[in-house]
Formats: structure tokens, C-alpha cells, sequence
């Protein structure tokens, strides 16, 4: 058979296949394809939008810089500024990266450095399942279990501490920026481990088994070449579990203790963006009131946006630099 | 072989999608057409479907308990199902506003600027239905007898004033009472709450202090459905501020006296304006409540009570309607439904009142709360059965 | 490297390997830290919620008076399922067709949509319920279970997109050559062929995405708002089984409603974990057997 008597065939066959009423399928394909993209991209763009002109009043009455600053937030004066919640997103968050990364990081150690590959299985699965509770769930047990539990450790921490050193002072009412950061914490350590314990496990063998070679022990290994060479994942996995935890809600708004104010510490009771919405919403009817909240969200859309973007790039970064490394 | 399984497995994928949604909606939506505001046709109303079965109320958290009890023996009754979410007094006025329940409940009073709200859709009609006591919960183990109260150590524990328990202030109203040393932990709404609207007129007529701290000086600042609360925690609900009281020692909060009685939580004997310490209980709300008249338009103010033997922070919950459902409802059908649990409510749902410790309508209200169930129409014509 | 190789080529000496063994035990004590939380929640689910679990508990409604002992979540539970199943009808369709759409235009189009769905994915749910609130709620003029039904498909929507287009990209090359040698167009290739072969990964994909949507209580707030009857029509107010457990579960007033809220929490939980390790099940199948 000569090259040319099969390329024939080949072409025979593939017209004999589209005209099967191939060609009108692909069409109707294409079509349904691309109205899936305009139908969610024109419903999302829609909402952004409907929410935008929603808000806009407020911003116009305040200024954007001047919403975003505001330090009070007060209904029934019409005075509205997003600085209470923006800096109770920030130190739940705070709080809740300073005791969730190093926990997935020790986890991280142990599921890739320490345990034999049986174990290492259901100890990642088990982890995993912590993101399985549900957000009310963790709100629930830790208004109910958590807050009453941590109390006295906060006022012990309070009476001691709390009166030479800054922000971990009194009051202590139990509900805190400290127990929504702590929940939060628990709800995002899944997540940052398993992206972890992947970036760990792409530490390249060669010099993870040259370095105990040489002699050097396990946290030698540790130190000197999964951490540095995962650096920028690391830093990936910390972004994603920060976009997690500033919109976690439902868990926040149950354990931080709803005060429309900056607390002077974190035992004190505030609000995030995410739970004065949740909280405020369904009954905001003073002048500007929802506006203000629909606001709000455009603020947190915005950092979560950003933060997100940030992620992107980093992880970017890393899966390059890892092709690099092949 | 593989290309007729995939297709055959995508096609079946498809059908079964297909009668799960169709299933699923049943085609009830259809019922439930939505006109663009100002076509002139009835909207949609409370609920959608034409089906008048289900009544939809929100609201007030005061009046929770009861508006329960009552539901439960209205559909003992008639069939009719209540579905009330108790979402707070703001939260109530606000889905009745938008009309995406068929009532709403709230402890307090439609403002000017809520009225003006609704206007598109219509005239209010506020219907009181009951009166309850807002106490002052606290949280001290150890007290055998309740704590006294002025009207100025209440203010001085909620702005902020009164930091400790043992406070000179507290301490003179309750002399032989060791009063310990504990932090005081404030407990406020954070949701917009009736009880709070109560609970604050209260001490904007009592205490100029508060008036100062919270509203600047201006009195209608400092009371309403949310205030700019100094001090404290915010909580969601009665069940939130409760729950907020029992966990914290120290705790001080307003709750609606059920809640207090059904958790068993102390509370306080407030000072009233005859100077007598009263004990927040039926007998004493109900002194409140009794006015010799009633305004005309059925907004009224129980705080800070005349009557010697009443209850100082004592509420009313008004049950709150469009005048004419034509405009809001999707059937006169429903409408008729509604105005009949309306009026049972203001008669026999009277007797559930008592056991939770509601007071019941006096009967000068009575006439007046008739009057108005009976000015609730469709397009002008009645909707009572008789008379 | 050198310097490293300095560092590391001092012999073992005790100091050094009890330093490696104390960094060790902090990394169980962090495992401890990360399931205690686990066993707690579990434990307290369990001693709460358990008293209350029966046939019955599922099968029946909350009674009309919240106060009164007995009754169950049937409401809740069917809701919770209509409403995922209504947002599993509408994200599924859409975000395969997106991802082929992805997969298949490429370029700056597919750059610009990875863009908006990675937005999506990044919106707290909170947000996502007062987008919904804005466009279906005040358009229908009442909270519908259908609102609720599309605040969770947007938020399924960025999840079936992202495992679509994975599953889609790890296509196994003598298949992705074979459709290409064939001739077929482009929908016979994705229907009979790309699809299917992805199919495990794509369902495990929808799991994981239902399985997020089932414990979302955020987006239907103030959307489906919640019902304490029973309602299948996704016209009116519906329950969900996170709804539920938010407004009952801190109910001192009336400790029976309290009851069944904590049942419900277990009933969710067990939801929920159910379809994860179904998920993981469908991943270690598909990893032994190649499908």
C-alpha cells in the first residue's frame, strides 16, 4: 500500500464521519459551549455589578477612602466606616495563620519525613477530615465547648501578661477576636496541610538522601533542604489557607462576640466583614443601612481578590521553579 | 464500543438531571408569577404559590414562645400552617417592608421613616397582640434573693459606667447583700431587636446619662431597634443573649422574661417611677399594660409605667400587615386566611398567653384592636367572614 | 551547597540527634493539636445528637409548636437534598461546558474565563448570598428555595470548572492521539470519548463540590431563609439541614428544639463525611483499576 492510497483513506473516512451529521452537532456544540460561558459569566458579572450600584450611595456619602477608614459604625447615626471589621478580619485571620501554619507544617514533616508511607495514609486522611465539619458545626462546639474552655486560660493570661504586655489584656468575656481566630485556625489546617505535605513531598530525593549521607539527621534534612526548597509553596499554602479563613463566617460570627468596635485586645469581643454581614443583613432597614453592608462585601471581595491573585502568582512561581528543577 | 457507551451514558446522565429538576420543582413555580413593581396586578406576596394553606410571618424573638404555641394550636384548629422565623423585630419589619412574608412581627413600632418605606406597597396596620417583661438577667452565683435595681444602676451596668459588681451604686439598693467583686460582662443584641427598642426607651426616659453616652444627647439616638452600645458583647436572639448571660459569670443582659424563667437565670427587681421594687411577673406586666386609653393608631409606650405596682420595662408586640392585601397578596384567598388567624390571635390565642407569662389584651384594647383587624381589606372590600 | 555539606559532615553527635528527636515530637504534638478538635467535635456530636437519632427522626417533620418534644428534620434533610440536587442540575452542565470551552478555545479567551471562575472561587459565601439576595430574591418578591438552590450552584460552579478541566488535561495521551486520529468532531470526541474517560475524576470532582455545598449555611441565609415545615416546592422558604442546626441549636428556651438541632448536626456531618471517602473511594478505584 502506497502512503498516498492510505492518506486518501483516511481523509474518505474522516468526511464520511462528518457528514454523518457530525458538522451539526459540532455546531450546536460550540454554541452550547459558549452560551454556558456568557450564562455564567453575565450572571456573575450581573450580581457584581447590581451589588456595586447597590452600594454605591455609601461610598458617594463617605468616600471610598473614607468608608474604608471609618472608625465607627453606627446604624442608628447613619455613620458607617469598615475599619472595625477590617481589622477584626485581620487579626482573626492573624491569629488563626500563627497557630494553623505551624501545625501543618509539623504535620506536613510527619506525613512526608517521618512516617513510613502505611502510616503516613490514614494520618493524612484523618487531617483531611477536619475540613469535613461542617461551618455551623465549628461555630457551635466552639461557642459551646471552646469559649467556656479557653476563659480562664484568657483571664489567667489577662492578669498576669495581659498588664505589662499589649493587646492580650482584659476584658475577657469569652467570646474574642482569639476564639474565632482559634476555630479558624482548626477549619483551615486541613487545607494548608495537604497543599504542604504536596509541596513537601516534591522535595527532590537526590538531595533530601544527600544531605543523610553526610550524616546530617532528620531536622537536618528539614532545615536545609525541604524548607528552603519549598519555600515559595509554603508560602502558597499560607496565602490559600488566608483566603479561607477571611471568609469564614458562620463559625466567626457565633464565637467572636459581635461588637461593632475595634477591641483594644484580642480577648476582646468584634466582628469581621464576613459575620457583621451575616449578622446584620436580614434586618438592616436604617437609612443606608444594607447599602452600607452590600459595601462591605464589595470590601471583602476586594481583599479576597487580591489575596487570591497574590496565591496565584506564588503558586506560579512555584510549579515553574519546580519544572526548572526536573 | 467506547463511543456508544460514552453517548449512552451522557444521555442518561441528561435524563435523569432532567427528572430530578422537573420533579423537584413540580411545577409549582409556575404558580408563583413575579410582576415587575408598579404593573398594577398583584405581586407575588408572601409566599408565591396561590395556595393558602401556609401562612409566612418573621419577626420579633420576644414574642417567640407564644406566636410557637399559637401556630401549633391554629393548625390544630383550622389546618393552617404558621411558619414564623424568628429573625428579630428589624429583621421582621424588613421582610414585611419587602413584602416576602405575609406579616411581620415587632416589639416595636413602625417608624415614620419605615412607613415611608412601605408606602409603595401600602398602609400599615399595627396590631398589638400581647405584652411581655424585658428583665435584666444576670449571671452571679451564689445570690440567694434577686438583686434590686435602680433605673440608674441598670443604665450605669449597660453604658459602661458600673465595671464591677460590688459598685456603690448597685450596693446601696441592696443593703445586708454581699455583692462580689466580679467584672460586670455586658450582654446586648447585636441583631436589630425589638427588645433592645424596649429596653432602650426605657432608659432614654429614666436616665440622661444614657441619653448622653449612647445617643450624644439626642433621644432618639439612644433608643431603637439597634443603639451604638459603648460596652459589651453583641449576641443574636433572646436564645443568643440567654446563652450569652449563662456562659459568662458576671454576665448581665435584657431578655424577654420566658427565656429568663425557662433557663432558670435570676434576675433583677427594677425600680419603678412610684419608687417600689417590682418583680417583673404577670401580675405586674399586666399593670403596665392596662392604660386608661389607647391612641388612636395603636403605637404606643408601656415603659417607665404610672401604675404603682407595675413593671418598669414592660412591652408590647405588634403583628404588622398591609390595609390592603390586594396590592401585596396573590389571593383573596390568602388574605381572607391571614385576617381570620389575625383576629383568632387577638381573641382565643388570648388564653395561650398567660401560662408563658403574656399579658393578655384588656378588653378597651380589645374593641380597638377588632377595629383595626376589621380595616384590613381587599381592594376596599372585607375580609372577615362576619360582621 | 559546600558550606552545607560542612554544616552536615560533623559527626552525630548526641546533642544534635536529641535536637532531630525534639523536633520530631513537636511535629506529633502538632498532629495532636490538629485532631483534637477532630475527636472533641465528634465526642460532642455524638453525646448530644445521638439521644434523638431514629427512623423516625428522619422520616418525620419538626412539630408545629418548636417546644414540644419529638418530631424530626424530614424538612431539613429534603431540602438540603432538593436544593443540592437543583444546584447540581444547574453547576454540573455549566461547568463542564465551561471547562471544555477552556479546554478547548484556549488562548487569551480561556485566560480571561480562568480569570472570572478563579474570582468566583475566591468570593466568600456570605457574598455570594447577598449577590443571589440582589438578583433572584428581590426579583421574585420572596425567599425561595430556588434562590437558595442558585447561591449553591455559584459556589459549586468555580469547584466542577477547575476538577473538570484537571481531569480533562491529564486525558492519557494514547487517548487524546487516538481521537485526534480518528477524525471525530468536537463534540463526538467529548461526548463518546474525553468525557468518559474522565468520568471518574469529574464525579469525584461534583462529590467534593456537593459536599462543600451541603455544609453551607452563608449563602442561604437570606435566601432560601428557612421553613419549619415541610416544603418541596422550591418556590416558597425551605429548610436545610445548616439552617436547621443555626437557628435551633442555641435555642435555651426551648431545649427539644436544641435536641433536634444537634441531631441534625450529626445527621450533616455524617452527610458530609459520607461523600468525601465516597470521593476517595471512586480516586482509589480509578487508581487501580485505570478508569
Amino acid at each position: 500500500m502506497s502512503t498516498l492510497t492510505t492518506a486518501n483513506a483516511q481523509r474518505d473516512f474522516r468526511a464520511a464521519l462528518r457528514r454523518r451529521g457530525g458538522v451539526s452537532g459540532d455546531l450546536i456544540f460550540r454554541l452550547l459551549a459558549g452560551a454556558a460561558v456568557v450564562v455564567a459569566v453575565g450572571t456573575i458579572g450581573l450580581m457584581i455589578v447590581d451589588s456595586l450600584v447597590a452600594a454605591a450611595p455609601v461610598f458617594r456619602a463617605f468616600g471610598i477612602w473614607g468608608f474604608v477608614t471609618g472608625l465607627r459604625w453606627a446604624p442608628s447615626f447613619a455613620i458607617y466606616g469598615a475599619l472595625p471589621f477590617i481589622y477584626g478580619t485581620f487579626v482573626t485571620s492573624v491569629i488563626a495563620l500563627l497557630v494553623a501554619v505551624p501545625v501543618a507544617v509539623g504535620i506536613a514533616i510527619l506525613v512526608t519525613e517521618v512516617l513510613p508511607p502505611h502510616a503516613a495514609r490514614p494520618v493524612a486522611i484523618a487531617v483531611d477530615l477536619l475540613a469535613a465539619v461542617p461551618s455551623v458545626v465549628w461555630g457551635l462546639w466552639g461557642l459551646l465547648v471552646l469559649v467556656p474552655f479557653i476563659r480562664p486560660i484568657e483571664q489567667a493570661v489577662a492578669g498576669s501578661l495581659g498588664q505589662v504586655v499589649p493587646f492580650v489584656g482584659p476584658p475577657t468575656p469569652g467570646p474574642s477576636y482569639f476564639a474565632a481566630g482559634l476555630v479558624v485556625a482548626f477549619m483551615i489546617i486541613p487545607i494548608v496541610a495537604a497543599v504542604t505535605r504536596e509541596v513537601f513531598a516534591t522535595t527532590p530525593r537526590l538531595q533530601r538522601e544527600a544531605v543523610l549521607a553526610l550524616g546530617g539527621t532528620r531536622w537536618d534534612v528539614v532545615r536545609q533542604v525541604v524548607i528552603p526548597l519549598g519555600r515559595t509553596g509554603l508560602l502558597a499554602a499560607v496565602i490559600l489557607g488566608l483566603g479561607r479563613a477571611i471568609g469564614e463566617t458562620i463559625a466567626v460570627t457565633l464565637v467572636i462576640g459581635n461588637a461593632t468596635r475595634i477591641g483594644g485586645s484580642i480577648f476582646a469581643p468584634g466582628f469581621t466583614l464576613a459575620s457583621v454581614i451575616a449578622n446584620e443583613f436580614n434586618e438592616a432597614t436604617e437609612e443606608l443601612h444594607p447599602e452600607a453592608l452590600i459595601a462591605l462585601g464589595i470590601v471583602l471581595l476586594a481583599i479576597a481578590v487580591l489575596i487570591n491573585g497574590v496565591g496565584v502568582a506564588i503558586r506560579r512561581r512555584f510549579e515553574r521553579g519546580l519544572a526548572r528543577a526536573r | 464500543m467506547i463511543v456508544i457507551h460514552g453517548t449512552k451514558r451522557i444521555g442518561a446522565l441528561v435524563i435523569v438531571a432532567g427528572v430530578v429538576l422537573a420533579a423537584c420543582t413540580g411545577g409549582t413555580l409556575s404558580a408563583s408569577p413575579s410582576t415587575p413593581p408598579g404593573a398594577g396586578s398583584p405581586a407575588s406576596g408572601g409566599g408565591g404559590a396561590a395556595v393558602a394553606n401556609q401562612l409566612n410571618g418573621a419577626g420579633s424573638t420576644f414574642i417567640f414562645p407564644l406566636l410557637s404555641k399559637m401556630g401549633e394550636a391554629y393548625n390544630e384548629q383550622t389546618g393552617v400552617r404558621l411558619n414564623y422565623q424568628s429573625i428579630g423585630s428589624g429583621g421582621g419589619i424588613k421582610a414585611w417592608t419587602e413584602n416576602t412574608v405575609d406579616f411581620g412581627a415587632s416589639d416595636a413600632f413602625l417608624q415614620d421613616s419605615e412607613i415611608q418605606a412601605a408606602a409603595g406597597k401600602g398602609e400599615p396596620v399595627e396590631i398589638p397582640a400581647t405584652f411581655g417583661a424585658v428583665v435584666v438577667a444576670y449571671n452571679l452565683p451564689g445570690l440567694t434573693a434577686p438583686i434590686r435595681m435602680t433605673p440608674d444602676a441598670i443604665a450605669g451596668l449597660f453604658d459602661g459606667r458600673i465595671t464591677k459588681w460590688n459598685d456603690p451604686v448597685l450596693s446601696a439598693a441592696n443593703p445586708g447583700v454581699t455583692l462580689p467583686a466580679t467584672d460586670v460582662s455586658v450582654v446586648h443584641r447585636s441583631d436589630g431587636s425589638g427588645t433592645t427598642s424596649i429596653f432602650t426607651t426605657y432608659l432614654t426616659s429614666v436616665s440622661d446619662e444614657w441619653v448622653q453616652k449612647v445617643g450624644a444627647g439626642d433621644g432618639t439616638k439612644s433608643a431603637g431597634k439597634t443603639v451604638e452600645w459603648p460596652t459589651g458583647l453583641g449576641a443574636s436572639g433572646n436564645e443568643g443573649v440567654t446563652q450569652g448571660i449563662n456562659q459568662t459569670e458576671g454576665g448581665v443582659g435584657y431578655i424577654e422574661l420566658a427565656y429568663a424563667l425557662q433557663n432558670k437565670i435570676p434576675f433583677a427587681d427594677v425600680q419603678n417611677k412610684s419608687g417600689a421594687y417590682v418583680t417583673p411577673s404577670l401580675a405586674s406586666v399586666t399593670a403596665a399594660a392596662n392604660l386608661p386609653s389607647y391612641p388612636s393608631d395603636l403605637r404606643f409606650n408601656l415603659v417607665n409605667t404610672e401604675a404603682a405596682d407595675g413593671y418598669p420595662i414592660t412591652g408590647t408586640t405588634w403583628l404588622i400587615v398591609y390595609r390592603d392585601l390586594s396590592k401585596v397578596l396573590g389571593s383573596k384567598e390568602r388574605a381572607s386566611a391571614l385576617v381570620s388567624f389575625l383576629w383568632w390571635a387577638i381573641h382565643d390565642g388570648q388564653s395561650l398567653a398567660a401560662p408563658l407569662y403574656y399579658g393578655s389584651l384588656p378588653d378597651g384594647l380589645l374593641k380597638q384592636d377588632e377595629a383595626a383587624v376589621r380595616s384590613i381589606n381587599w381592594s376596599g372590600e372585607g375580609l372577615l367572614p362576619t360582621q | 551547597m559546600l558550606a552545607d555539606a560542612a554544616l552536615v559532615l560533623r559527626p552525630t553527635s548526641s546533642a544534635r540527634r536529641a535536637r532531630a528527636r525534639l523536633v520530631v515530637g513537636l511535629a506529633w504534638l502538632t498532629l495532636l493539636i490538629a485532631l483534637v478538635p477532630l475527636v472533641a467535635i465528634a465526642g460532642y456530636l455524638i453525646a448530644n445528637g445521638v439521644g434523638v437519632l431514629s427512623p423516625a427522626f428522619l422520616l418525620e417533620d419538626p412539630p408545629g409548636d418548636l417546644s414540644a418534644v419529638g418530631g424530626g428534620i424530614r424538612n431539613a434533610l429534603f431540602g438540603t437534598i432538593e436544593m443540592t440536587g437543583t444546584a447540581v442540575a444547574i453547576a454540573v452542565p455549566i461547568g463542564l461546558l465551561i471547562a471544555v470551552f477552556n479546554a478547548e478555545i484556549g488562548g487569551r479567551l480561556a485566560v480571561g474565563v480562568r480569570f472570572i471562575v478563579d474570582v468566583v472561587a475566591a468570593l466568600p459565601s456570605i457574598v455570594v448570598g447577598i449577590f443571589v439576595y440582589e438578583v433572584v430574591v428581590v426579583a421574585q418578591g420572596h425567599f425561595s428555595g430556588l434562590a437558595g438552590s442558585v447561591a449553591l450552584a455559584v459556589i459549586m460552579l468555580p469547584l466542577i470548572v477547575v476538577s473538570t478541566e484537571e481531569m480533562l488535561r491529564l486525558t492519557p495521551r494514547p487517548v487524546a492521539e487516538a481521537v485526534r486520529a480518528l477524525g471525530l468532531s468536537r463534540w463526538r470526541s467529548y461526548a463518546s470519548v474525553l468525557i468518559p474517560t474522565a468520568f471518574s475524576g469529574i464525579v469525584t470532582g461534583v462529590l467534593l463540590a456537593i459536599s462543600r455545598a451541603v455544609g453551607e449555611t452563608a449563602p442561604l441565609i437570606f435566601t432560601a431563609l428557612g421553613n419549619n415545615f415541610f416544603s418541596a416546592d422550591l418556590g416558597e422558604p425551605m429548610q436545610a439541614l445548616p439552617l436547621l442546626i443555626y437557628r435551633n441549636a442555641l435555642n435555651s428556651a426551648f431545649p427539644a428544639a436544641r435536641d433536634r438541632a444537634m441531631g441534625a448536626a450529626l445527621v450533616l456531618v455524617a452527610l458530609v463525611l459520607a461523600l468525601n471517602v465516597l470521593g476517595r473511594w471512586i480516586v482509589a478505584r480509578r487508581q487501580l483499576t485505570g478508569r
